[in-house]
């Protein structure tokens, strides 16, 4: 039993991130007259990536990846850079990012955000041959850095809990 | 013999360094893989979806019934209002209802008189929205019926407003729909009294443009936007919206139904397949 409680408490970080991606499979309200589900799970992978990398490690964000991009109906292969790059560079740098205080976080990842998501924009306009509007993508950012704070508490509760010695 | 275990561990922790970027190299394979050929990549993504819809299926329970609560406390809030406006509007809609019977009448005669054909009747299906994943730059809406509800790739997802939406993939149980707001969207529309031709591409916002107008100065805002049955994908005579918004070139158009709030869909299939019948035979030859 304490062996059972223990290999869910190890996955916990993965069932809140594979949750967070159904959640946002939702019929929701569109913003702003722009139809968004904003991608809470980069949140997520962000703070794992620096604060607890083996309880969410590289390959479980993969599989995630691979989920979420079933999931959404944008060019096969968009989602998954989109997850590896976020984890990648946030791991990267995780013993710089590691010491910084709570609110450059957030500037940091705000930052982390609009670079790689823009990356997924070019990407996105590139293999349709046009550029797209680019009003939902911006939208849907800010909406991802306004979060934040949210989520990170999640996280962070989530990352105590896994922590905690049985 | 320390040595080499140091060093194994050490290509082993490179390694692991390099498995992020075959993560990334994988990403982009699969990309290229989308664009060269989709149609087993969609295959795959109907099936995961077939069996992952009706779990978010329950997990949009509650925001179901919040939003019906949220629907019903305004109905009571403005019940006063709203009742007064239907009571006008219900004694105007009087004045045309002799009206109306009377056209339908001389239009039933009229048809008799030239041995008209109808459209024949077309498959339909209510079918339950159960998932709106809107990505940052695509949206993908599941509705709860497929192919053994009598439903295929070409039909037409309607509500009580107008057009909203394509199937584009079917799976067993489920149906992919491309609402007309997505970027990959394009309708053949009338616009205006004149049946001025043009064709409504959509961009991800409620607004789709009109571009390739047959006469661009005669459309003026406010004229209403039906479907043209042109490419045989969508049937004529569907109500699809408004012109709002024109700048320059750049005509807007405010659709009547942009699934905002959608719980059921009707989904329709009046066997028009045109331009998908094609696309499937190309890429079959390819």
């Amino acid at each position: 039993m304490g062996q059972r409680v223990g290999y869910f408490r190890r996955l916990l970080p993965f069932l809140f991130a594979l949750g967070l991606i159904l959640f946002n499979a939702v019929p929701a309200y569109p913003l702003n007259g722009y139809f968004q589900s904003i991608p809470l799970v980069l949140i997520v992978i962000f703070y794992f990536a620096v604060f607890h990398p083996s309880a969410l490690n590289d390959g479980m964000v993969f599989g995630l990846s691979i989920f979420a991009d079933i999931l959404v109906q944008s060019p096969f292969g968009l989602v998954i850079i989109t997850y590896v790059l976020m984890f990648f560079v946030s791991h990267f740098l995780r013993s710089y990012l590691v010491n910084l205080n709570f609110f450059r976080l957030w500037g940091v990842f705000g930052f982390f955000t609009c670079s790689i998501l823009s990356i997924q924009y070019v990407l996105f306009c590139l293999i349709q041959g046009q550029w797209m509007l680019f009003m939902p993508n911006m939208i849907g950012v800010i909406a991802l850095i306004l979060l934040y704070p949210f989520i990170i508490q999640m996280c962070a509760m989530i990352d105590a809990y896994v922590r905690k010695k049985a | 013999m320390e040595s080499k275990m140091f060093r194994l561990k050490r290509i082993k922790s490179q390694i692991r360094r390099l498995v992020p970027v075959l993560f990334l190299l994988v990403g982009l394979l699969c990309l290229v893989l989308w664009k060269t050929n989709n149609s087993y990549i969609s295959s795959v993504r109907m099936y995961v979806l077939d069996k992952v819809a009706p779990v978010v299926d329950v997990l949009a329970t509650p925001s179901r019934w919040f939003d019906s609560l949220s629907e019903k406390v305004k109905n009571a809030v403005f019940v006063y209002k709203r009742n007064e406006a239907l009571e006008k509007e219900n004694e105007y809609l009087r004045q045309w209802r002799s009206v109306a019977i009377q056209l339908g009448a001389e239009q039933q005669e009229m048809k008799e008189l030239l041995q008209y054909v109808n459209y024949p009747k077309a498959l339909s299906r209510t079918a339950r929205i159960v998932m709106d994943q809107g990505g940052l730059l695509a949206r993908g809406v599941i509705a709860l019926a497929g192919q053994t509800d009598g439903i295929e790739v070409g039909a037409i997802a309607l509500t009580s407003k107008g057009l909203f939406a394509r199937v584009i993939n079917v799976s067993p149980h489920m149906s992919q729909l491309m609402p007309m707001t997505d970027y990959l969207s394009r309708v053949p529309v009338w616009v205006g009294k004149d049946r001025i031709e043009a064709l409504m591409i959509g961009n991800n916002s409620n607004h789709p443009k009109l571009i390739m107008i047959e006469n661009p100065s005669a459309i003026q805002s406010g004229d209403i936007v039906v479907t043209s049955g042109y490419l045989g994908v969508y049937p004529s005579g569907l109500s699809v919206g408004l012109v709002g918004d024109i700048v320059d070139d750049d005509i807007q158009v405010d659709l009547f139904e942009t699934g905002e709030k959608l719980n059921f869909v009707r989904l329709f299939d009046f066997g028009e397949k045109g331009v998908l019948i094609q696309n499937e035979c190309a890429c079959q030859e390819q």
